[in-house]
């Protein structure tokens, strides 16, 4: 949104005395400046700038013309009935009329006959008038500025909440999503609790059995022990077996031999020893059955005592690998009971997880829920700040009409629109009578309408009618495929009514016969009604852009409206580019 | 009691034999010539003396001579014996009569050796008698005397 610029912004308001206020006539310049002052007056008060100091000035100027006016009636009075009073008072009447057109430099120009104390104050007056309308561009164009700084700062505003607005929905999913990672994780914390809860049940199951376990090896390793001294105490009992059975073999031996002797002393006996031959056959059978049993004996000990032997040896390689088991089972009962602890600081840690992560899902969720008021606050924010277009529209329109307001004022400024159209009416003059009707090749008229749309780059069209209002010579800025800008609902120039074709002709002049009736035209009518330049109001042209539309009537020497100028202003192109400047 | 007629016996009469064993081989003593069987005497061997010869041993307070009984009729060595002896055997000479030791390696029993199963033999061996179906080989305890 682009808002009016004065070319000469923050002129300070000349202050200047005026008397005291008297019963004012109602004219229209002082009329319209005094509305415009108490409606810019009542806008800086809404936008909270505080009193401009320019309306004052209108309340002032408005007393000065007063006292004029009293000084021109009395002056009346004074000269009447002499004959240069009818002369004066035409003279003020035409100045009047001047001023009550708003043409202030026709208002203050020298008149015969007008006396110097009137001539001095339609000059004060015009002066004035002149004053309040710069000083009221000058206001218009301070508050366009303030306006666009507001609505810069609104758009920015806006942008900015709608990022915030984006940024609160990202970190509200992203918020949703942590809680729902604090959920998963709380749910696993759970199971990871669970699990290591029954791991550590468990263990302490498996560290009971494995302490039964290496209570049983130790108590088979002392029982093993204890058979392997019983089996050593019975191999000494057997060496001691042994000994009784030499001596038991000893004895039948030395039997045997007696025996034998005892047989060979009853052969020496002869028949004698017969009998005691027969005693010792016995004895030495005893004898000989001993040693047999004996050697039966040795034999069943001699198995006997490889049994024990091998006792012996399953004996110690048992207890062996009994130490062996049992160090292994110790190991592992201290592995389980590791395994134990693990487990329950496991659980411990996995129980102190989940209540943090419940504590956080339910921050999570506080957070949620905060952002999402937020979320709303900052998208009511937003749209409230897009309800600020139309207040900005009204508001440029506003600015617009004050400033066109304003430029209704003729004043010897370059500032002054309707002062510059009417350079351009005198230059066209300047020209001569403008072609007639149907008249064919490149005319002056047609060179002026160029010159004066490369002097101006903030006119899109000119055209130049003549007295009926028919269309003589056209001129656009707009490429010829381009449609025209306007529709003729706000006073529109030469272009076709609503509804109607664009077609504009072009460079060259050529128009078609269906557009070159602008008698219709509500600024054609205007000047007609008027016989001065006026400048229409805006509207909007059928490509959306805002226009308005200034019209300067040329005269013949006898006064008759020989043409009307008419020239369209771009209002973006025009304070884009400073066409008060 | 006669020493000849002991050691000779009379056709078809069985006479009492002691029989020793030494090794694998049995031999048989007559009764009448075994003056004591006794457990192995402590022998002394003799420096320069013959292989039969073991030494001399001490009986009843006199040096006996004794014999190895296996050397002597070339027995092949065995095990050793677990209950070795020492008999004690009259010995017949031209001076009378004397006593000489035979180490065996058991002494077994006291048996009449028949007659008829005699076999000739020469040198210390009265001859070789059957014994079931075990040959024995009788002594002549009077030539051992000559021998030795």
């Amino acid at each position: 949104m682009r808002m009016l610029r004065s070319a000469e912004p923050n002129r300070q308001p000349s202050e200047r005395p005026f008397g005291a206020p008297v019963a004012v006539p109602s004219w229209a310049p002082l009329a319209a400046a005094s509305a415009a002052g108490f409606a810019l007056l009542a806008l800086g008060l809404a936008l909270g700038r505080g009193v401009p100091a320019w309306p004052l000035a209108a309340f002032a100027l408005a007393a000065a013309s007063a006292l004029a006016l009293r000084g021109f009636r009395g002056g009346q009075r004074a000269g009447a009935g002499a004959e240069g009073a009818a002369a004066e008072t035409a003279a003020a009447a035409d100045a009047l009329r001047e001023l009550r057109a708003g043409d202030l430099v026709a208002a203050a120009a020298p008149r015969p006959g007008l006396a110097p104390r009137v001539r001095s104050g339609v000059a004060t007056a015009a002066e004035g008038l002149a004053s309040i309308a710069e000083q009221l561009r000058s206001a218009n164009g301070e508050m366009a500025n303030s306006a666009d700084g507001v609505v810069r700062m609104t758009t920015e505003l806006a942008s900015s909440s709608s990022e915030l607005s984006a940024s609160v929905a990202e970190i509200t999913a992203a918020m949703e999503e942590l809680a729902r990672t604090a959920t998963g994780i709380s749910e696993r914390a759970t199971a990871q609790a669970e699990l290591a809860a029954r791991v550590e049940q468990q263990s302490a199951g498996g560290e009971e059995a494995l302490i039964e376990a290496v209570g049983g090896v130790a108590e088979v390793e002392a029982r093993i022990a204890a058979i392997a001294e019983r089996t050593d105490a019975l191999g000494a009992r057997s060496k001691e077996v042994y000994r009784v059975l030499d001596l038991i073999a000893e004895i039948a031996q030395e039997t045997h031999v007696l025996s034998l002797n005892a047989a060979i002393e009853a052969a020496a006996a002869g028949p004698e020893g017969r009998r005691i031959a027969v005693v010792a056959e016995e004895v030495r059978r005893l004898a000989s059955r001993s040693r047999d049993s004996v050697a039966s004996v040795r034999a069943l000990l001699d198995e006997f005592s490889a049994s024990i032997r091998g006792t012996v040896v399953a004996t110690e390689e048992g207890a062996k690998e009994t130490r062996r088991v049992l160090g292994s089972a110790e190991q592992a009962a201290v592995a389980v009971a590791e395994l134990r602890a693990v487990g329950g600081e496991t659980s411990a840690r996995a129980v102190r997880i989940k209540s943090a992560t419940r504590e956080q899902d339910g921050a999570s969720d506080e957070v949620v829920a905060t952002l999402r008021d937020v979320g709303y606050v900052v998208e009511r924010t937003s749209a409230a700040l897009n309800g600020l277009d139309a207040t900005q529209a009204r508001l440029e329109r506003l600015v617009l009409g004050v400033e066109l307001l304003a430029q209704g004022l003729r004043r010897d400024s370059p500032n002054s629109l309707v002062h510059l159209a009417e350079g351009w009416g005198a230059r066209l003059a300047e020209i001569g009578p403008p072609p007639a009707r149907g008249a064919a090749g490149e005319s002056g008229h047609q060179r002026f309408l160029d010159e004066l749309l490369a002097e101006a780059p903030y006119l899109d069209d000119a055209y130049l009618a003549d007295a009926k209002g028919y269309a003589l010579v056209l001129g656009s800025r707009r490429r010829p495929a381009e449609p025209h800008a306007p529709d003729g609902s706000g006073g529109g120039a030469v272009g076709p009514g609503r509804g109607e074709r664009h077609g504009r002709g072009d460079r060259e002049g050529r128009v078609d016969s269906d557009d070159r009736d602008l008698s219709s035209r509500p600024w054609f009518r205007a000047v007609r009604a008027r016989g001065r330049t006026v400048l229409t109001a805006p509207y909007v042209s059928v490509n959306g852009r805002t226009c308005f539309t200034v019209a300067v009537p040329t005269f013949g020497p006898a006064g008759e409206l020989r043409s009307v100028l008419g020239v369209d202003v771009d209002v973006h192109n025009w304070t884009r580019i400073g066409a008060a400047g | 009691m006669d020493a000849t007629k002991a050691n000779e016996p009379s056709s078809g009469q069985p006479a009492g034999h002691l029989l020793v064993r030494v090794g694998e081989q049995i031999c048989a003593l007559p009764v009448g010539a075994v003056r004591r069987v006794v457990r192995a005497l402590t022998v002394h061997p003799l420096p320069g003396a013959r292989a039969e010869l073991a030494g001399l041993a001490e009986f009843a307070g006199e040096p006996l001579p004794v014999l190895d009984l296996g050397r002597l009729i070339g027995a092949p060595i065995g095990p050793h014996p677990l209950f070795p002896v020492t008999v004690v055997v009259w010995s017949r000479t031209e001076e009378g009569r004397e006593a000489i030791g035979l180490a065996a390696d058991e002494a077994l029993e006291v048996v009449d050796l028949s007659a008829s199963s005699w076999l000739p033999a020469s040198g210390f061996l009265a001859g070789e008698a059957l014994l079931g179906e075990q040959v024995v080989r009788v002594l002549d305890p009077d030539r051992l005397g000559a021998g030795s």
